[in-house]
């Protein structure tokens, strides 16, 4: 699939077939995605727990749901327990002199290890990992990239997923967590039960009032012209709800055994 | 309590629900009002005091109360298990928790499989 279709038919699915595996090879694709995303000082936040719902026993299954996530916990055949490691700004001296010496980071920028032990490491990365807020944030922005990438290699492999809170308490003490990680999000994967389309594209803010041009007040100026290019590359897609959408969940209530 | 449910405010938005979210004809089914009935006589409620049972009041407002939610999923369990085949327990349950469900109360129930 081309890139720009992969983001669009990016949905949250919640439809799932219970009864077909994720093959291995495409969850190690979705894990190697999030392995390359960006991430500060390349210290590699994101950390994973993965689970074949099938595998785990009743008891198990049962307190890992919440309210709101349980029937996808309940449907979906694969589920991700995302995490970010805190203790991950600790390479940070290590990972930056490496990318020094692979030439990512170079003297054309500033750059050498005399400044990463002197000035980087002591001054910036050590302070903020005393913190928490600083932490927080800087983990919780990469393992956002890296689970978006991760969600988009899914739906690349014809896969559908769907991120949602987990309730930690149970999931550290089912899978072993370590202490210096910090919850972020459950991805629930398999294949999807509903259509692709999922009832279309879901509804965003305008551009124009999300993203400013020169400065705050000033909307980006949305070109239709562009517009027409993304629908053309399935980029952009047909908005829900689709007109057979309502059909489409009854359907799969009666067929799943849920209320309507 | 009423003859007719749909005299009760929590069964009537349960039918708006119904057509506007889930875009059906609630009337066309009439074993929906039937099952809701058969329940009501089982926790001896009425339909909009199971509904007032599932919240609370807070100073913050208005709450869903785990305890009463918790109570109704489990009534629910024990009257559909009386049914026979796994089917028609399932669709017992779906219906008494479309009725919770369009009247504010967050459920969900495990999918049947079989």
């Amino acid at each position: 699939m081309e890139f720009k279709e992969v983001i669009g038919r990016r949905r949250s699915i919640r439809y799932f077939q219970p009864w077909r595996p994720v093959e291995r090879e495409k969850v190690q694709i979705i894990l190697e995605a999030a392995r390359i995303a960006s991430c500060a000082v390349n210290a590699s936040y994101l950390r994973g727990i993965v689970v074949e719902r099938e595998a785990l026993a009743p008891e198990i299954l049962e307190s890992l749901k919440t309210p709101v996530s349980g029937l996808i916990i309940e449907m979906a055949p694969l589920h991700i327990y995302f995490y970010g490691d805190a203790e991950a700004p600790k390479r940070g001296r290590q990972t930056l002199k490496q990318l020094v010496d692979v030439g990512a980071l170079n003297a054309t920028h500033g750059w050498s290890h005399k400044f990463v032990d002197e000035l980087v490491y002591p001054m910036i990365l050590e302070p903020m990992m005393k913190d928490r807020e600083s932490i927080l944030k800087a983990v919780a922005v990469d393992c956002g990239t890296a689970i978006c990438q991760a969600l988009l290699a899914a739906f690349d492999e014809g896969l559908g997923a769907c991120l949602t809170a987990f309730v930690d308490g149970p999931v550290r003490q089912a899978f072993n967590v370590p202490d210096s990680w910090i919850p972020m999000w459950f991805m629930g994967v398999g294949y999807p039960a509903e259509s692709w389309e999922a009832g279309g594209q879901r509804p965003r803010p305008p551009l124009e009032e999300l993203f400013f041009e020169g400065k705050y007040g000033v909307g980006f100026r949305r070109d239709p012209r562009v517009v027409e290019k993304l629908t053309a590359a399935k980029m952009l897609q047909a908005p829900a709800p689709l007109p057979w959408r309502k059909d489409e969940v009854r359907a799969l209530a009666r067929m799943f055994g849920l209320p309507e | 309590m009423h003859d007719d449910l749909r005299q009760y405010a929590t069964v009537r938005t349960w039918f708006d629900g119904l057509r506007q979210q889930s875009g059906m004809d609630p009337e066309a089914d009439p074993t929906r009002l039937e099952t809701l009935q058969r329940f009501c006589a089982f926790v001896e409620r009425d339909p909009d005091t199971i509904v007032q049972e599932c919240l609370r009041e807070t100073a913050a407002g208005t709450k869903i109360s785990v305890k009463g939610r918790r109570l109704y999923a489990q009534k629910i369990d024990e009257f559909a298990a009386q049914a026979g085949a796994a089917r028609q327990r399932a669709a017992i349950g779906s219906t008494l928790r479309s009725f919770l469900i369009h009247n504010g109360i967050f459920l969900q129930s495990a999918p049947v499989l079989r």
